[in-house]
């Protein structure tokens, strides 16, 4: 019998439109996992025959980065299996010789959706249902329903019916009228095409997969997409037949190549690297193991032990907080401030080290074990960010005594432990040396990129950043970081911003020229709570590279819920290009009240309402699959009441993140995560001033679901 | 502290020129900067631990460690590679715990493995004190054993073995050049999806000389040999 131990939690109910169609199609997905996945992908880097679709699904959380070329035409997609039965992929292409609407080589951004609609038996093959280029220009604009059986691991078959691109060759019949999306009218995207789907001429395609060995796959099909703008309208190749071939080789899980034979006339290539949260590339634990813990003699063995006198030594005291920060400090962690008395002992804990907030309480715990007098029968640990006291949580010693020598000992700690969220505050003189004041740095390099630019699709800059940060007293935090450029070419953008708003972000091409070397920011802040479940900051200066000003933000996070509520308010001008001190003339109120939502263990929302930099008003909708190990991937949204034509280009901000937690390629703890913001346009409307050490992410950790998400690792 | 500071500087820009490193005042080590060169060597690393000790255990014998006074065991998990020498860290009772000089660590109730630690894929706890009970007392028995472990998620999973215990027999095993009457206990335990077999090599006073245990599905099994007891 095969368990999880902390069971997952119960689905909530549904309040919100978008999140409820969103948790509607995650439960949907949910109900039967996929019977087969593979990770066999096609040109369009989703699971496919070659240009075809199949009906397969890959395993829940994989990720997938295909490149693709044939004929001129490349194409680049990260594909992502949102749930067991939810695929959505993002796909960057170029087409050359395209050779008009004003482009040589034509650039496109596109986004897919699949859904597995019947999972395979042994009687019954998969069916999905799959809109490609539903969001975009309309270039790649096709839907399908495919079909796809197995027969004994090394064959497949699949069927479908194909309608816009993938109902273009020889259709056996039509649905209705489909709207013309004419070469001549390639529009500004960006609006869902809903009135063009499963409409207009409709094709049947198949074909089939064999694998004779682990590394060998070849794939024959029958497309029904005719190439119609590429073949026959503008020359971009002779697409001579409609059947195409292709073997491919597996060099690991993870990593593919294939050649193709194309349409009777092209050769194609492609690479393909595959990922998943669940399966990383070096096993983790490999830290150095954790204190034992020290176990007391009774009471009536040793009385003498539980003397209480050390209480009044002032040097003993002394020792016995160095002793411990010390041993934290080996374990990575650091000891902010320590309450002893005779019983108890409360330690204000900075876990700098480990991304399980469990397990940061269970060394600590340990430590604590071998430094205190036997008469500290009761620890506490106060998690500490910023000089903000997090939910503390307190246990009887003997009970760690017991536990780390259980085997359902972590399930115990978590049953037994005694949360707080009123801590009290450490007194003046249980402060730790050198804790406030303090100076710290650090230099590093930084990377810059800018994607998409159609003269450029790739763009970086590489170079030093110099930080520092001095904390006076707890809660304030003064810090900046100069940046310089060593090597790039972000400065050679030189596409002027047409953008008929005011250019709160879409003249990042002077910041990018004239902004070198540069203050990235330069600012105060101020950090305060009420209670643990209630924080405030204040920051003020420098914020970021176009903005400065005054900042305030309250958010109230209940300790026991999956919910937190937020206000930010602002009040900032532009700065200047060159990275000085210098403002524009530009000034604005912006400010949003934001909710966010742990609505399953798998999928977290965020929306934000409020006032832009533009000073458009409007709400951003961001949806999140989050994974235990830190991983995250999701797509946000905004929409404001700047109208899709004065918006421009993408008609309204949108975008993919991704958060990649860096310990997952160590094999050993670390706090430090990757943060990526994948934009296909920066635009004007719906944007937002980036204010540093935001509160959301600076306290989650330490909120119940968050913990019991990790706590298996509470005795790692 | 000024000359410090510029010496630290000047190294970091030569990090920052060789291997895009950095560094930093933080005294925990883990700036972002600090980090970046450690997860570039681990892409490109082929994947597992290093397994250096093993080179120093071939040549392992008795008069190489004539002159150790302490407790020490030989753990291997042959499937991988990794073969250690342990001393005694800590002992509770008839809970030990072991460790090796580049911080792994197995914890023991008299001879039957509760955890290991800083291998990667480690058993996280296992149910030990009914099996160790049994081999105590020289006789069989069945019971069920729980066994934890991480997945790739970090996220908890326990299997709820069934096993029993039998008395196999007494035979003589050679420890590191040392001859030892022992009774062997066969421990076979499964579930659904796994069934393995734990053996055990215990001298007349119940004392573990040698054993092979079950670690995880991913580590495979571990012989552990007491050199000194």
């Amino acid at each position: 019998m095969k368990t999880s131990v902390f069971p997952r939690g119960a689905r909530p109910l549904c309040t919100l439109a978008a999140v409820c169609a969103a948790t509607a199609w995650g439960a949907a997905a949910d109900i039967a996992k996929p019977t087969v996945t593979r990770t066999e992908l096609g040109f369009y880097g989703l699971p496919s025959v070659i240009d075809m679709p199949t009906a397969d699904m890959m395993p829940d959380g994989e990720f997938a980065f295909t490149a693709s070329t044939f004929a001129g035409q490349t194409r680049s997609t990260l594909a992502f299996q949102i749930a067991p039965r939810l695929m959505g992929s993002f796909r960057y292409s170029s087409i050359r010789n395209w050779n008009s609407d004003g482009f040589d080589t034509y650039y496109d951004r596109s986004f897919d959706m699949r859904l597995q609609l019947l999972t395979e038996t042994a009687r019954r093959p998969s069916i999905t249902i799959g809109l490609q280029d539903f969001i975009g220009t309309g270039v790649y604009s096709g839907e399908f329903i495919a079909a796809s059986k197995s027969f004994g691991d090394s064959l497949s078959i699949t069927g479908g019916l194909g309608w816009g691109r993938l109902g273009s060759y020889n259709p056996i019949g039509s649905t209705g009228t489909r709207p013309v999306t004419s070469p001549d009218e390639v529009g500004t995207g960006g609006t869902v095409n809903s009135d063009v789907w499963f409409r207009g001429d409709v094709a049947l395609f198949g074909g089939v997969v064999w694998r004779p060995t682990p590394n060998w796959t070849f794939h024959a099909e029958y497309s029904s997409d005719a190439y119609v703008q590429e073949s026959e309208q503008r020359n971009v190749f002779d697409r001579k037949s409609p059947l195409n071939f292709g073997a491919e080789y597996a060099v690991t899980r993870d990593f593919k190549v294939g050649g193709y034979f194309m349409y009777g006339s092209e050769i194609g290539v492609q690479l393909q690297v595959n990922l998943n949260p669940a399966r990383p590339p070096i096993v983790g634990g490999q830290e150095p193991a954790g204190s034992p813990v020290y176990q007391r003699p009774s009471r009536a063995e040793a009385p003498e032990l539980y003397s209480t006198a050390w209480v009044s030594s002032e040097p003993t005291r002394i020792t016995i907080r160095d002793a411990l920060a010390d041993a934290l400090l080996a374990e990575g962690m650091e000891m902010e401030a320590l309450h002893l008395e005779a019983n108890e002992a409360t330690l204000y804990l900075r876990n700098k080290g480990y991304r399980s907030g469990a397990q940061a309480i269970g060394r600590s715990l340990r430590l604590m074990s071998t430094v205190m007098p036997p008469s500290v029968d009761t620890f506490t640990i106060v998690p500490m960010v910023t000089g903000l006291e997090l939910p503390s949580v307190t246990y009887a010693r003997s009970d760690v005594e017991k536990n780390v020598i259980e085997a359902d000992g972590a399930e115990q700690m978590l049953a037994i432990a005694a949360f707080g969220t009123d801590p009290v505050a450490p007194g003046a003189d249980d402060y730790a040396p050198k804790v406030y004041p303090r100076f710290t740095w650090s230099l590093g390099p930084y990377v810059s990129t800018s994607l998409f630019d159609p003269s450029n699709p790739f763009r970086m800059d590489i170079g030093v950043q110099l930080t520092g940060a001095w904390q006076p007293a707890p809660g304030w935090l003064f810090a900046g970081t100069v940046q310089k450029k060593l090597i790039g070419n972000l400065d050679q953008n030189s596409t002027p911003s047409s953008s008929t708003l005011p250019h709160v972000r879409s003249d990042y091409t002077l910041y990018n020229k004239y902004g070198d070397p540069g203050l990235r920011d330069l600012y105060g802040a101020y950090y305060f709570q009420g209670s643990s479940e209630v924080y405030g900051r204040l920051t003020a200066g420098y914020l970021e590279r176009m903005y400065a000003g005054v900042s305030g933000e309250v958010l109230w996070a209940p300790f026991d819920e999956r919910y937190a509520f937020g206000a930010e308010l602002n009040y900032v001008r532009q700065r200047d290009y060159d990275g000085g001190f210098g403002l524009l003339d530009y000034e604005v109120a912006t400010g949003f009240v934001s909710g966010y939502w742990q609505f399953t263990d798998d999928f977290f929302a965020r929306l934000d309402v409020g006032r832009y930099l533009a000073g458009d008003i409007g709400a951003t909708l961001g949806l999140e699959r989050t994974f235990a190990n830190g991983w995250k991937i999701g797509a946000f949204a905004t929409r404001t009441d700047v109208s899709a034509e004065d918006f421009g280009e993408g008609s309204f901000d949108k975008g993919i993140v991704m958060e990649i937690p860096i310990d997952w390629f160590l094999g050993r703890p670390t706090r430090v995560t990757e943060r990526v913001v994948i934009r296909p346009l920066t635009r004007d409307g719906g944007a937002r001033v980036d204010v540093p050490g935001q509160l959301y992410q600076a306290v989650n950790d330490s909120r119940k679901y968050s913990l019991e998400e990790q706590w298996g690792q509470f005795w790692r | 502290m000024c000359t410090r500071l510029s010496r630290a500087l000047r190294f970091c820009a030569v990090g920052l020129v060789f291997g895009l490193a950095g560094c930093s005042s933080e005294p925990t080590g883990q700036a972002p900067d600090q980090l970046l060169a450690q997860v570039t060597g681990s892409l490109f690393s082929s994947g597992n631990r290093e397994t250096s000790e093993v080179r120093d255990i071939s040549e392992l014998n008795r008069a190489a460690i004539a002159d150790v006074a302490i407790p020490l065991i030989l753990f291997e998990l042959p499937e991988q590679g990794v073969a250690t020498t342990l001393k005694v860290w800590y002992e509770d009772g008839a809970f030990v715990y072991w460790r090796s000089a580049d911080g792994g660590s197995v914890i023991v109730d008299d001879g039957v493995v509760f955890a290991t630690r800083g291998i990667g894929w480690d058993l996280m706890a296992a149910e030990t004190r009914q099996t160790a009970a049994l081999i105590r007392q020289g006789r069989g028995g069945g019971y069920s054993r729980s066994y934890r472990h991480l997945d790739g998620l970090n996220q908890m999973i326990v299997r709820d073995m069934s096993c029993r215990l039998e008395r196999a027999g007494s035979e003589t095993i050679v420890v590191l050049e040392r001859r030892h009457p022992v009774i062997r206990y066969e421990e076979t335990c499964q579930d659904e999806t796994l069934a393995f077999t734990n053996t055990y090599w215990a001298g007349s006073d119940g004392f573990l000389w040698k054993s092979r245990q079950w670690i995880g599905a991913k580590l495979g099994s571990a012989t552990i040999q007491r050199l000194i007891r």
